[in-house]
């Protein structure tokens, strides 16, 4: 154990074990600290007032909220940046680092600027250092290294992302402040299920009194509320759902009602030089001294502006603290707040029209004007007291309006929409007995649907006066995390921004860590007084999700990521098949080597796994109507046990998908898609078959039901004989031809059909028999060939790829496919378009093209330039195994698609010569193919 | 010589991986047992077994008047209803379940091996204004099952789960783990027992998904020992 000596420490503290004592370095020097303690009330405790450096000022800054809100205590935990000490546990042996700041958080370097503000006003990045253009390069990257906030390091652990659970409640109490904790009491009361929710580990709110615990006694014991403590609500999502962020998992809570009894908590009040380390809240010091015995200072000034700062006063009085004065803004205050601090020996300043902040570091004194006369009180802790903010994000992201509220002297959420119900400190209720009527009111009123319960809230309004400045030189900040002050804003609004929302974009006030938890209140007041519009009419900044930092783990949850794989996946991996996603599957892009594959399937004969081909199951009397409306060619005359080659287009005539048509008996179809579009498609035809209830058609989804094998080459013959008794000659068995059969004594449809340029069946069987039929197959010595190898023939035969070799705008009659526009039909989806396209003729084609040996291979896209211009592009390239030629597809412009035309290539910018040729560089009559 | 075809549910290889005892029973190749079929039992009944019934025939009915092929067929049900029904034939215990999916559309999930011919006869005889779709290539099924069931699925699903919420015999069509799938809830031996069927495509990612996620749980897998035992002791 360390012998570091341990200041003393006040005797409260409900929250440390004084007999269990560990310690943590910060900037690496150790610091003692006891279980429960806080970073924040350890560093205090040690009298290390300094923790941190502001974002663009570098001035030093100290503990003010000490409830997880400002943005004074970011420091780095354990290689995670931006985690807030005055909210985090300490833990044995953490390794704690301040932040931007260099070298060190009491020497920072950086700090000059703090001098040099008057180069850096507010939204000077559009105003200064782009004139002349270099100096901005320049500067950019001095200003992106000494702003920010952390740094992230890629070598630290990255946290475990964490489940997500859908949980449901009948009503949800967000908030166990006196009026959530009575508001769930009543709802449950009358028999409701509520949830009750409370980002503190605690119920009862920050300021629990005898009250609050006898209501936390008998909420633990009504056996109808579920308490979710230590989870801070962070979004509310249409239509009542909110999210908890708790240390296991991130919680969905669906809700049919939802309360919102957030309250409000204390802000800043702007004074000259309010950011000094030593200004706090006195919330915030009272807590500190509270659960953790920490002492803040010794000797401390109030600023108020509201009765509160004189309860605060004698509370750090009776903790010990003396309490050096107490400095109110306002001129007449009742005579029974100011007699018990008479008695307790505090003076009392009112009327107190300006304040500033001394010392340099840390505060060394205050300096105030007063009847006429400039004072000063030493102290090392200045108080800000009084001021509150409603914590208002949830009720805004839940639909509710805006209304001026006297007690708050600031806008408060109103009109909720149905199901949603407000209470508390949140709408600006500050006595006691009001909350936790009000809050029994609205659980009653949620709890039996009657949200017209009225209810009449004390009028508790205090004056709202300002502190004047004493002297522009000295900084009155409004926005902590952003570095904005009064002047700033001042100055924005002069300068024409005086809509809220663009000032607050110029201003960046409400944009920082604190996302106006902090300044929202301050920048509406202040803003309304420079603008002379009221709050009410200047409106808020719209507040989004999410209310509490949340980390990116949490967001993502266990991060599942769907994948398909066929049916025939573990037989890939049992073959050593280098796997790649195509499409959303894993497929096998080569088993041995693509080339190799290529010439087996060529000289031999090769099997393909194409199960994730869509397929469609196309039933009933009016299943070719159907067919012939959503095809371009007509369906309807295939006759039993034949195979078409079909298109599909959208109503502008573009291509949709293509596939094969096979007919299996007079009202029965069995369809192929492209892998990747079968879901678009089933939607596409239900959507058309919506449209005439009265057809007789079923159509089912089968991709997953049926497995299906390609086997082609030129021995394919003989291998698939010897596995059915079907007759598979050429007479028999002839190309484009399907029948239903078994193979293996598997059922399966069977395609006499051909993708790759050879003879070739395409079968299709039940998923299950998936790996039985693909071993009978390869042990009859046949090799397996990915989807590299099937590319390549495939391009050497010229058969294209939708959506590979066809884009968005691409018709049928670019890709050559006029002759199976069906011009018989009188009409069919797309026909309008492409007939007057026809008409019009086209003005691009898809051509294949050659090229030198000699050159290299195109990428996919490669560019084609023609005279010194952009013409096309290559869709599809490889190197030929036949000529060894560069060879593919491309689109070019119609009148440069003749055969012979000469065009360049855009490859590693440099120009090679191409040449369009009109026919595939592999068996151009189909002779292999149809044998 | 051609072997007879051996039917292998997409969890397969998966299964054996996690030590499953595999045996072939109607032509299936299907998971007995995990090694310890009185730990799967007792797992089941204390927390939650995580199976598959991916060898369970499936299908699809489509009718413009399901409504009346329902009521020749035992009753109607609503949209999201379910039953189950039981019966012996040749000695072996059958169950059918059938769903309703929407106004023209049912699920049948059946444990017998000629099911087809069966469900074919029920439906389709009566009635030719009936499409049967056989579906059981089509889908993985997964079968959660115990009274920490709930909160497993409460992982995966916005569906409201609750035991009073989502009864027995009802069903929902939702996305599980961003993929579509039908949940049906039919309880086994008083047990919450919700079988979830996917795409076959998906059923590898689901299922490791599942068991990921069951790990908090200590969930469990089992194999047809362990179901068996449950259906005989209801």
């Amino acid at each position: 154990m360390s012998k570091i000596m341990r200041t003393d420490r006040f005797p409260t503290g409900e929250l440390i074990d004084r007999l269990k004592p560990i310690e943590f370095t910060f900037d690496g020097k150790k610091v003692a600290a006891y279980e429960g303690d806080t970073l924040g009330s350890a560093l205090a405790a040690q009298n290390i007032k300094v923790l941190s450096r502001s974002f663009k000022y570098h001035r030093p800054r100290g503990l003010m909220c000490v409830s997880g809100k400002c943005p004074n205590c970011l420091v780095e935990v354990n290689g995670s940046p931006n985690i807030r000490a005055c909210i985090t546990t300490v833990e044995n042996k953490m390794n704690v680092k301040s932040q931007n700041r260099w070298p060190s958080v009491k020497y920072d370097v950086f700090s000059v600027i703090d001098k040099l503000h008057w180069l850096l006003p507010v939204g000077f990045y559009y105003k200064s250092f782009y004139k002349p253009r270099f100096i901005w390069n320049l500067v950019r990257p001095i200003f992106r290294k000494a702003g920010g906030l952390g740094r992230i390091n890629p070598k630290a652990k990255s946290i475990l992302e964490k489940p997500h659970k859908a949980v449901f409640t009948e009503i949800a109490v967000v908030g166990a402040g006196l009026s959530g904790l009575s508001a769930a009491l009543s709802a449950a009361e009358q028999g409701v299920e509520v949830t009750l929710i409370d980002q503190l580990e605690h119920l009862g709110g920050n300021n629990k009194d005898l009250l609050e615990e006898e209501l936390v006694r008998k909420i633990i014991a009504k056996k109808s509320i579920t308490i979710i403590t230590g989870a801070p609500v962070f979004g509310f999502y249409p239509p009542n759902l909110i999210t908890l962020d708790t240390a296991e998992e991130m919680i969905k809570l669906h809700c049919e009602k939802i309360i919102i009894a957030t309250g409000s908590h204390e802000v800043p009040i702007i004074f000259e030089s309010n950011d000094l380390p030593g200004v706090m809240l006195a919330s915030g010091a009272i807590k500190l001294l509270k659960l953790y015995g920490a002492i803040p200072g010794n000797d401390a000034v109030i600023i108020t502006e509201s009765n509160e700062g004189y309860s605060q006063a004698l509370e750090l009085k009776n903790y010990g603290l003396n309490v050096v004065a107490v400095l109110d803004s306002r001129t007449e205050i009742e005579p029974q707040l100011s007699k018990p601090l008479e008695q307790a020996e505090i003076p009392v300043f009112t009327d107190v029209k300006s304040i500033q902040a001394i010392g340099t570091d840390y505060i060394s004194s205050i300096k105030f004007y007063y009847a006429d006369n400039w004072r000063y009180l030493d102290c090392d802790l200045a108080c800000s007291s009084g001021r509150l903010q409603p914590a208002l994000q949830l009720a805004l992201q839940a639909g509710c309006s805006t209304e001026f509220n006297s007690n708050l002297n600031t806008l408060v959420p109103s009109e909720p929409p149905k199901q949603i119900f407000l209470t508390g400190g949140l709408i600006g209720i500050s006595d006691k007995n009001d909350s936790s009527n009000h809050g029994k009111t609205v659980g009653l009123a949620a709890a039996t649907n009657k949200p017209d319960l009225k209810f009449n809230i004390k009028d508790n309004s205090t004056n709202n006066t300002k502190f004047t400045n004493i002297c522009s030189k000295n900084k009155r900040f409004i926005c902590f995390c952003e570095d904005v002050t009064s002047k700033d804003l001042s100055q924005a609004i002069k300068e024409g921004f005086t809509d809220i929302q663009i000032l607050k974009r110029y201003s960046t006030i409400t944009m920082g860590p604190c996302q106006g938890k902090m300044c929202l209140t301050n920048f509406i007041r202040e803003s309304s007084i420079e603008t002379g519009s009221t709050q009410a009419e200047l409106g808020l900044t719209t507040l989004r999700p999410p209310v509490e930092p949340i980390t990116l783990g949490s967001l993502a949850g266990p991060g599942f990521i769907p994948i398909k794989r066929s049916p025939l996946h573990s037989k890939h991996l049992e073959l050593g098949a280098k796997m790649v996603e195509v499409g959303g599957w894993i497929r096998p892009y080569s088993y041995i080597e693509a080339l190799t594959e290529v010439s087996i399937v060529r000289n031999n004969v090769g099997i393909i796994d194409v199960s994730t081909l869509g397929k469609l199951d196309v039933r009933g009397s009016d299943a070719a109507r159907l067919l012939d409306f959503i095809y371009v060619n007509k369906m309807s005359n295939l006759k039993i046990g034949k195979v078409r080659y079909g298109v599909m287009c959208l109503e502008n005539g573009t291509i949709l998908d293509d596939g094969t048509v096979a007919r299996l008996s007079d009202d029965r179809f069995f369809i192929t898609t492209t892998t990747t579009n079968i879901e678009m498609i089933e939607s596409w035809f239900k959507w058309w078959l919506a449209s005439d209830t009265n057809l007789d058609v079923a159509l089912v989804n089968i991709t997953s039901e049926h497995a299906a094998i390609n086997i082609a080459g030129p021995n394919t013959r003989n291998i698939l004989q010897g596995l059915t008794t079907t007759d598979i000659s050429a007479n028999k068995f002839p190309y484009m031809t399907v029948k239903e059969s078994f193979i293996v004594d598997i059922p399966a449809i069977i395609m006499r059909i051909g993708f790759v340029g050879e003879i070739g069946w395409e079968i299709h069987f039940p998923s299950i028999y998936a790996e039985h039929l693909w071993d009978e197959l390869y042990n009859r010595n046949v090799q397996a060939f990915g989807v590299e190898a099937q590319r390549i023939l495939r391009l050497e035969k010229g058969h294209v790829i939708i959506n590979q070799d066809t884009d968005s705008l691409t018709n049928p009659l670019e890709i050559g496919l006029d002759h199976i526009i069906g011009s018989t039909k009188s009409d069919y989806v797309g026909k309008n378009q492409i007939h007057q396209q026809y008409n019009r003729g086209i003005k691009r084609k898809l051509v294949s093209f050659t090229m030198h040996e000699k050159s290299p291979t195109p990428q996919d896209g490669s560019a084609i330039i023609h005279r010194g211009d952009p013409i096309g592009r290559v869709t599809s390239a490889r190197r030929s195994p036949v000529n060894q030629k560069p060879f593919g597809l491309a689109i070019l412009p119609y009148n440069l698609s003749i055969k012979g035309q000469e065009v360049f290539i855009l490859i590693n910018e440099d120009l090679y010569p191409a040449k369009v040729s009109l026919e595939s560089i592999y068996d151009p009559n189909g002779t292999r193919l149809r044998a | 010589m051609i072997k007879q075809p051996i039917k292998r549910s997409a969890l397969n290889f998966n299964l054996i991986e996690n030590g499953a005892s595999m045996i072939e029973q109607n032509g299936w190749s299907l998971a007995s047992s995990f090694g310890d079929i009185e730990a799967e039992v007792n797992s089941s009944k204390n927390s939650v077994a995580i199976t598959d019934i991916s060898n369970l025939s499936k299908f699809k009915i489509y009718s413009p008047k399901i409504d009346e092929v329902l009521l020749n067929t035992g009753g109607n049900l609503r949209i999201s209803e379910v039953r189950k029904e039981h019966f012996m034939k040749n000695s072996m215990r059958h169950s059918h379940t059938t769903a309703r999916l929407s106004i023209n559309e049912l699920w049948v999930s059946s444990n017998t091996n000629n099911s087809f011919q069966e469900i074919k006869a029920t439906y389709i005889e009566n009635d030719k204004n009936v499409e049967l779709f056989e579906m059981t290539s089509a889908y993985t099924g997964i079968r959660i099952l115990g009274p920490d069931a709930p909160l497993l699925l409460s992982e995966f699903t916005d569906i409201n789960i609750g035991l009073n919420t989502f009864k027995d015999l009802t069903s929902a069509q939702s996305m599980f783990l961003q993929v579509y799938g039908l949940l049906i809830r039919a309880d086994l031996s008083s047990l919450p027992t919700y079988d979830l069927f996917i795409d076959r495509s998906y059923g590898l990612y689901v299922w490791k998904a599942i068991m990921s996620l069951g790990a908090r749980y200590n969930a469990k897998l089992v194999g047809m020992e362990c179901i068996n035992q449950l259906e005989s002791n209801p």
